[in-house]
C-alpha cells in the first residue's frame, strides 16, 4: 500500500472518529486535585501573553479555620488581603468586590486525589475587597458531619 | 511540493483543528447569584442573607436542643426602604432554605397559599362529622331507659331550637335529619307528633345552638329577623328586641353591634331593611366552635331529663396558634443620589420572637452598599 492511500486512510480514520455518538466525559486528573489547596481561585476569563489577568494576584489568605458552633454546625472562617499587584507589568492596587463560595465535604479534600460530593455548598457571597485590608469571611453549613471544605474565590 | 509534503501538510490541519474552542451558549440562563444590572437589591442579597441566617437559626438553643418539631408563624416582612419589591421573597428563600435543611425539626404553616381549597376540604369533613354526631345523639335517645323500658311507645314533640342565628344553620333541615335518625333506630318506640303540634307530646326534643364565644355575635338569620321586626312594627313595639316598651326607636347602627334607639319607628324601618340586606358584617357566619346541646324535656314539669352536646362544626383556624415562634423582618434603606449617581445603604433586619413572651430570641442583619449610574425599577 502506497503512502497515499495511507494518508486517505488516516485522514478518514481522523474524521470517522468525530461520528461516535457519545464520547465519554474526561475524568479530573488526581494528580492536580490533590494539589488543589482548600482555598482556591478559578481560573479568570481570558489569559494574555502578559501573564494571567486572575484576581489570584491581588489575594493572600491570612488565615483560614475550621471549627463547629455550639450548635454543632461547621463554621469556616477565611481571612483574605486585598495586597493589590505585585509585578512589574501590573502595579494597579484597585478596590474590587471578590464572590466566594463554600463548599463543605464530610472529608478534608486538600492533597486527597478524589472528592466525595459536597454535604452543602453555599451561594457565591460578594464580599467588597478593599485595598489593603483583611476581609474576615464566614460559611456556616446548615448541615452537620462536614470535616472538609474548600472555599472557591471568583471575579464573578 | 512531493505527495509526503502534501500529507504533512493535511496531517497538521487536522492537528490544529483540535485546537478550535467548544462553541458555548448561557442561552439566556445565568446564575442566580449573576446580576447583569447594577444597583439596588439582587438575587444574590436574598440568597446570601438566607444561607447566613438559615445556620443561624438553626443554631439557636431553643431550636437546637429542643428534640421535638418547632412550629414558625411567619409575619409579612416590613418594607421602609424606597424599592418596591416583593417582600414576601425573603421569607420563601429562607423558610426554603430552614425547611431544607432541618431535617423536619422546623415546621411552618401554610398562611396564605391554599387556604380556599383548605377551608372547602374542611367544610365537607364537618359535614361528614354532622351526620355521624346525629347519628351518635339518635343512638343515645333510642337507648334511654326510659325509651327502652316503656311499655307504651313514646310521643316526642319537636321545639324550636334556640339560638339559630348564632350558627346560621337551617334548623328545619336539622331537626328532621335527627329525627328520621332517631325513627329509622327505634323501632315504633318513639313516635314524633307531626311538626308545630305539641299537645299529647310526652317529651319534647329541643335543643340550642351554642358558639364558643365571648364575642357578641353580629349575625343576622335574615328572613326571620325581617319577619319578627315586621310583627313589632305592626304591634307598636320597639324594634330593640331587648326593649319591652313601645317608645319609637331609629338606629345607630354601627360596625357588627345591633343597637337602636330613639327614633321614628316606621320611618327608620326602611333603611334599616336596608342596612341589613347590604351589611355583610350582619350576614356573615362567624368563624367560631358551634355546638349543639340537645335536651329531652318531660312535658309535664318542663324538666329537662336528657342533655347531650356535640360539636356542629369547629372553628377554623390557620393553626398559628400553635406557633412557638414568629419570624419577622424588615428592610430599611438609605438612599443619595447626585444627578445620575446613587447609591443604596440597604439593611435588612430578621427576628424571631416568642409570641406569649413577647421576648426576641434573636436577631440579625444583613446589610449592603449598592452604587449605580441609573435607577433600578423592579417589575
Amino acid at each position: 500500500m502506497n503512502k497515499i492511500v495511507l494518508g486517505i486512510l488516516f485522514i478518514g480514520m481522523t474524521f470517522l472518529s468525530g461520528c461516535a455518538a457519545m464520547k465519554s466525559a474526561n475524568p479530573v486528573d488526581r494528580k492536580d486535585l490533590a494539589e488543589e489547596s482548600s482555598v482556591v481561585v478559578v481560573r479568570p476569563n481570558r489569559y494574555t501573553l502578559l501573564g494571567t489577568q486572575s484576581v489570584r494576584d491581588y489575594l493572600e489568605v491570612v488565615y483560614e479555620e475550621m471549627a463547629v458552633n455550639q450548635a454543632g454546625y461547621p463554621i469556616v472562617r477565611v481571612g483574605v488581603r486585598n495586597k493589590g499587584g505585585e509585578h512589574w507589568w501590573d502595579l494597579r492596587a484597585p478596590d474590587f468586590t471578590l464572590y466566594a463560595q463554600a463548599v463543605f465535604y464530610r472529608d478534608p479534600v486538600a492533597g486527597t486525589e478524589t472528592r466525595s460530593a459536597p454535604l452543602y455548598k453555599t451561594n457565591k457571597q460578594p464580599f467588597p475587597m478593599k485595598r489593603g485590608e483583611t476581609t474576615d469571611m464566614s460559611f456556616t453549613a446548615p448541615v452537620k458531619g462536614a470535616r472538609g471544605y474548600q472555599v472557591i474565590f471568583s471575579e464573578n | 511540493m512531493n505527495k509526503s509534503g502534501w500529507i504533512g501538510i493535511a496531517m497538521a490541519l487536522l492537528l490544529l483543528a483540535g485546537c478550535s474552542s467548544p462553541k458555548v451558549s448561557q442561552h439566556g440562563q445565568i446564575s442566580p447569584d449573576e446580576d447583569v444590572i447594577e444597583g439596588g437589591l439582587s438575587s444574590n442579597d436574598i440568597r446570601t442573607m438566607a444561607e447566613k441566617m438559615g445556620p443561624q437559626i438553626l443554631s439557636i438553643p431553643e431550636i437546637a436542643n429542643n428534640d421535638g418539631v418547632t412550629r414558625i408563624a411567619i409575619a409579612p416582612m416590613k418594607n421602609s426602604s424606597r424599592f418596591i419589591i416583593d417582600m414576601n421573597i425573603f421569607m420563601k428563600k429562607l423558610r426554603l432554605e430552614l425547611s431544607r435543611n432541618s431535617g423536619g425539626k422546623l415546621r411552618f404553616f401554610s398562611q396564605n397559599n391554599g387556604t380556599g381549597t383548605r377551608n372547602t376540604i374542611l367544610k365537607n369533613r364537618q359535614e361528614e362529622e354532622i351526620s355521624a354526631a346525629l347519628d351518635q345523639l339518635a343512638e343515645q335517645i333510642v337507648n334511654l331507659p326510659m325509651v327502652q323500658n316503656s311499655a307504651q311507645p313514646i310521643k316526642m314533640a319537636i321545639l324550636p331550637v334556640l339560638n339559630v342565628n348564632f350558627v346560621k344553620m337551617n334548623v328545619d333541615s336539622f331537626a328532621a335529619m335527627l329525627r328520621s335518625k332517631i325513627v329509622e333506630r327505634a323501632n315504633g318506640k318513639i313516635l314524633f307528633l307531626i311538626p308545630g303540634a305539641e299537645q299529647g307530646a310526652d317529651y319534647y326534643l329541643t335543643g340550642q345552638f351554642i358558639a364558643e364565644s365571648m364575642k357578641q355575635e353580629g349575625i343576622v338569620n335574615l328572613p326571620d329577623y325581617i319577619n319578627m321586626m315586621d310583627e313589632r312594627i305592626k304591634k307598636g313595639e320597639s324594634l330593640d328586641l331587648y326593649d319591652e316598651s313601645p317608645a319609637s326607636v331609629g338606629n345607630n347602627n354601627t360596625g357588627n353591634q345591633l343597637n337602636i334607639v330613639n327614633g321614628d319607628l316606621r320611618g327608620r324601618y326602611p333603611s334599616l331593611f336596608n342596612q341589613l340586606q347590604l351589611s355583610a358584617n350582619l350576614r356573615e357566619i362567624p368563624n367560631v366552635t358551634k355546638k349543639f346541646n340537645a335536651m329531652l324535656v318531660k312535658s309535664d314539669g318542663k324538666l329537662a331529663v336528657w342533655e347531650k352536646m356535640i360539636t356542629l362544626e369547629k372553628k377554623i383556624t390557620d393553626g398559628t396558634e400553635n406557633a412557638n415562634f414568629i419570624l419577622s423582618g424588615e428592610i430599611s434603606g438609605l438612599s443619595k443620589r447626585d444627578g445620575r449617581k446613587q447609591s443604596d445603604y440597604l439593611l435588612m433586619t430578621m427576628q424571631l420572637v416568642n409570641p406569649v413572651s413577647n421576648e426576641v430570641l434573636w436577631e440579625d442583619g444583613y446589610e449592603v452598599k449598592k452604587s449605580s449610574q441609573s435607577g433600578t425599577v423592579y417589575q
